[in-house]
């Protein structure tokens, strides 16, 4: 209907809509806390605002109107006629969630309508002005600034498709009321449905030939950039046209304002145009200039036409000739929003600190799927040019070494840049948790304090945005069940509120991740009987078995009886670290029973490379992630001995089992004098991978096996060796799982260790 | 000869929807996001067009016409305001300096012929 309905146009407006959806849930969640935050106030109101705007520019009428709710309701807050308070933000949070799911259907193909629940939620707020509302239960029409959108806001939305527009118009058209310019609109500006604030009145007409203009420019005409000769141009379009002048009007020179526009007109027109087309010529104009027309009648006489414009009401333009044109606006001041612990300012709120100066730097938006592909090729660029270095030796490359070593550093930092592209700032994950703990906190009815810590750390964005499931489902934990309520907090000395920590920092050339709280802790006891009941550890062993907490994440411990008996941990914690190992990270647990638990991820930087070691087994070529490796042995013909009926072999003194990977690639040939073990951890136990021959280290970019060879566990990747030829990844974790080591694992005695860590 | 028009929409696809509905190649235009941002390539590009949106962050529309009236070089520049608000929101001593305003949603001719009529030939 209106606008542009385009496709072009709607893929970007979902693109953007999503991030001011964002930007709107934050500001809504700042909101009560922030009150008086002018600059946060405006910015959550520009969410609002733009998006409305957005949707209307791409034709999605019923988005665009619902979205008018939630801004009218800003609008009343921001000119300060509306209090906040809990009620009106949840249902400001709702409208949000709803028009997030009216986006998403809408770009899904398959668009819901507006809630009227959420619709009449909104309009009953602008009926009711919060508390310390200027006590006017006038029907909300008495405050001033937010009025127009007030009491015209929309039809209860019945017909979702209600057009946005016929709102605003009325909101216009009786605001308008104060000025009596009566029926706004042309007919032809009607169907073009532009709504021209400053479009002349238009008075009813038939086309006789002949017309009269006066016309009187405003003395600023000139100061708002218009020139009236552009206006006796397009009247000349429309007929034979005699355009007379007074220049006696214009003051003697050494007292003329050049600025100043002293003239005024008139116009002999002979046009069958009719008169709404004559006036849309004068539409710059309106504002202050005056335009009289008269039309000649069969007798000669001159009539009047139309209503006269805007002789009086509308040429009282305030200002005299001689105000400093657009003096009375101020740059508004942007103030710098409190550096806060909680986690606010996606990138687009990011508060802008006086200290920055303008942004020069511009961003740009890719398609992630082709940024996945470049980092891949400058990958394989670096290994290439890396491999061309191999010919420096040669005598007759002399002249070009000089060239190759600069291919060679080139071809780094590209690669490097681009492995940098794929970073973000982890914030745009921990931005979410807020809306979560609130949202939680509300259903519980338990006071928790979200602190976030480390927000500007960048990670892989895959790994961003894949690790928001799992810590939701930590988070979800920790407040259902790991925080204690506010009087069982108080007994224990603790205080009242419960606080959930989220931070991130880097560890190495990891990054950790980590949830805590400081609520329970996790019941020791407990997690070792219902681990023997299950039969995952042996009988007697004790609650302080470094191994115990590592239970609970196995699949089979986490049932739902379990939930109230282990204080809610375990439920599902097989699928959080499922997820983290898909990360190629990391999950771990630390509790002191009554002081709280933490969780922490500790997660590659980035998933496209990976440090590795190249191995050989049987004559094949393997990488095997570093981080899976804890150290390398010599097998110096040592010979396997075998205890509970699998092979196991002697490490300083501890018996530790082994995987051959001969006998798992079922290869055959001679044995190479000296075998090497790879030492790993699988669930709490070190585990030994044999292969035959260790070659090196290797940084490898990883590039994902086909479509068909999803299901091979063991490899969870290829990459382009230095030589051009192409090394499989092992995933020395499924290896283990699949030698069928892990289910008896538990059984072996406990090895001595620090805390359960758990390696893929 | 041709002619440079400046729009400043912190929305994306708005200006992504102006600049598609301005191709031409007599028409250049310059999309920013912000009030700031267009301030500052006004100050230092010849420009025969300003359009602008009004609700911005950094700096928005108003704050950006009053702050281009004082460039000496943009005194007469010609404003066009494309937003969602409605002029009758906004006193008229507010809207000084101001050319033309345009309702969002905005049909393309209609924005097309006000900048026909907006650019000096």
């Amino acid at each position: 209907m209106s606008g542009s309905s385009d496709d072009r146009f709607r893929e970007m407006f979902y693109e953007e809509a999503r991030e001011l959806l964002i930007s709107l849930e934050e500001g809504l969640m700042d909101l009560e806390r922030r009150q008086g935050d002018r600059a946060h106030l405006d910015r959550t109101f520009r969410a609002a605002h733009s998006l409305k705007g957005a949707a209307a520019m791409v034709g999605l009428a019923a988005l665009a109107e619902f979205t008018h709710g939630i801004e009218a309701v800003l609008d009343r807050i921001r000119a300060g006629t509306m209090a906040v308070d809990s009620e009106i933000i949840t249902t400001l949070l709702e409208s949000r969630d709803h028009l997030a799911a009216m986006v998403e259907s809408e770009s899904a193909g398959s668009p819901i309508p507006a809630s009227s629940e959420l619709t009449h939620r909104l309009q009953d707020l602008l009926r009711n002005p919060g508390p310390s509302g200027p006590g006017g239960g006038g029907g909300g029409t008495s405050a001033p600034p937010a009025a127009p959108s007030a009491p015209a806001s929309p039809p209860p939305a019945a017909p979702p498709a209600a057009p946005a527009p016929p709102a605003e118009a009325k909101a216009s058209a009786s605001k308008a009321s104060r000025k009596p310019r009566s029926p706004r609109k042309s007919k032809k500006m009607a169907a073009a449905e532009g709504k021209l604030a400053f479009s002349a009145p238009v008075g009813d007409g038939g086309g006789i030939p002949s017309y009269r203009i006066h016309f009187t420019p405003g003395p600023d005409t000139f100061r708002r950039g218009i020139t009236p000769t552009g206006t006796f141009e397009e009247l000349a379009e429309l007929g034979p046209i005699r355009v007379e002048t007074d220049p006696e009007v214009v003051p003697p020179l050494d007292e003329i304002d050049p600025e100043r526009c002293y003239l005024s007109w008139t116009i002999h027109l002979e046009t069958s145009a009719d008169l709404a087309q004559i006036r849309e010529v004068f539409l710059f104009f309106t504002e202050d200039s005056i335009v009289s027309m008269e039309r000649r009648d069969a007798e000669g006489r001159w009539l009047v036409v139309g209503e006269e414009p805007s002789a009086s009401p509308t040429s009282r333009i305030a200002a005299p000739a001689s105000v400093p044109v657009a003096a009375p606006v101020a740059p508004p001041v942007v103030e710098a929003a409190a550096p806060t612990q909680a986690a606010n300012g996606a990138p687009q709120s990011a508060a802008p600190a006086p200290r920055t100066p303008p942004r020069t730097t511009a961003r740009i938006r890719v398609d992630a799927a082709q940024l996945d592909d470049l980092v891949g090729l400058a990958g394989e660029l670096a290994v290439l040019s890396d491999n061309l270095m191999g010919i420096r030796e040669l005598p007759a490359v002399t002249q070009w070494l000089h060239a190759l070593e600069s291919l060679q550093r080139v071809s780094r930092e590209i690669r490097d840049t681009t492995l940098d592209l794929r970073m973000v700032p982890v914030d745009e994950l921990f931005s979410r948790f807020p809306r979560v703990v609130r949202d939680l906190a509300d259903r519980s009815g338990k006071e928790i304090e979200l602190r976030i810590v480390g927000q500007e750390t960048k990670l892989d964005r895959t790994i961003v945005e894949r690790l928001g499931d799992p810590m939701v489902h930590l988070i979800r934990n920790a407040v259902d069940h790991a925080l204690e309520p506010p009087a069982e907090r108080l007994e224990k000395g603790k205080p009242r509120g419960g606080r959930i920590t989220l931070s991130a920092g880097h560890e190495g050339d990891r990054v950790a991740v980590r949830v805590e709280d400081d609520g329970r802790g996790l019941d020791r006891d407990r997690i070792v009987r219902k681990g023997i009941a299950l039969g995952m550890v042996a009988p007697g062993t004790s609650p302080d078995d470094p191994r115990v907490v590592s239970l609970i994440f196995e699949p089979g411990f986490s049932t739902r009886d379990t939930v109230s008996e282990l204080s809610g941990r375990g439920v599902g914690l097989d699928v959080v670290r499922d997820a983290v190992r898909a990360l190629r990270g990391t999950v771990t647990v630390e509790s002191t029973p009554g002081k709280g638990t933490a969780f922490i991820f500790r997660l590659p930087l980035t998933l496209a490379l990976i440090d590795g070691l190249l191995v050989e087994t049987a004559g094949g070529k393997y990488v095997v992630p570093l981080a899976q490796v804890e150290e390398c042995v010599a097998l110096n013909g040592q010979r396997s001995a075998l205890a509970d009926d699998r092979p196991c072999i002697a490490v300083r003194g501890e018996l530790v089992p082994m995987v051959s990977l001969r006998n798992l690639f079922q290869a055959d040939g001679p044995l190479p004098p000296r075998q090497e073990l790879l030492l790993t951890r699988h669930a709490g136990q070190r585990v030994g991978v044999a292969v035959d021959r260790l070659l090196g280290r290797v940084q490898a970019v990883i590039q994902s096996l086909g479509e068909g060879l999803h299901d091979v566990g063991r490899f969870s990747g290829a990459t382009i060796l230095g030589d051009g030829s192409v090394s499989l990844i092992l995933d020395l974790s499924a290896l283990v799982s699949e030698s069928r080591f892990a289910e008896q694992s538990a059984r072996m005695s406990p090895s001595t260790g620090g805390r359960a860590e758990i390696i893929r | 000869m041709s002619k440079t028009i400046v729009h400043a929409d912190d929305s994306a696809s708005v200006r992504r929807w102006v600049a598609e509905q301005l191709s031409d190649p007599e028409l250049k235009v310059i999309s920013v996001a912000d009030g700031e941002a267009a301030l500052s390539v006004l100050k230092e590009t010849a420009c025969d067009l300003l359009l602008t949106d009004l609700e911005m962050p950094n700096l928005d529309g108003l704050g950006l016409v009053a702050a281009v009236r004082d460039l000496p070089m943009h005194r007469f520049l010609p404003v066009l305001v494309l937003s969602s608000h409605q002029p009758t929101e906004y006193d008229p001593e507010v809207r000084q300096g101001i050319t033309g305003w345009l309702v969002k949603p905005i049909a393309p001719d209609n924005l097309r012929r006000w900048i026909r009529r907006l650019l000096p030939r």
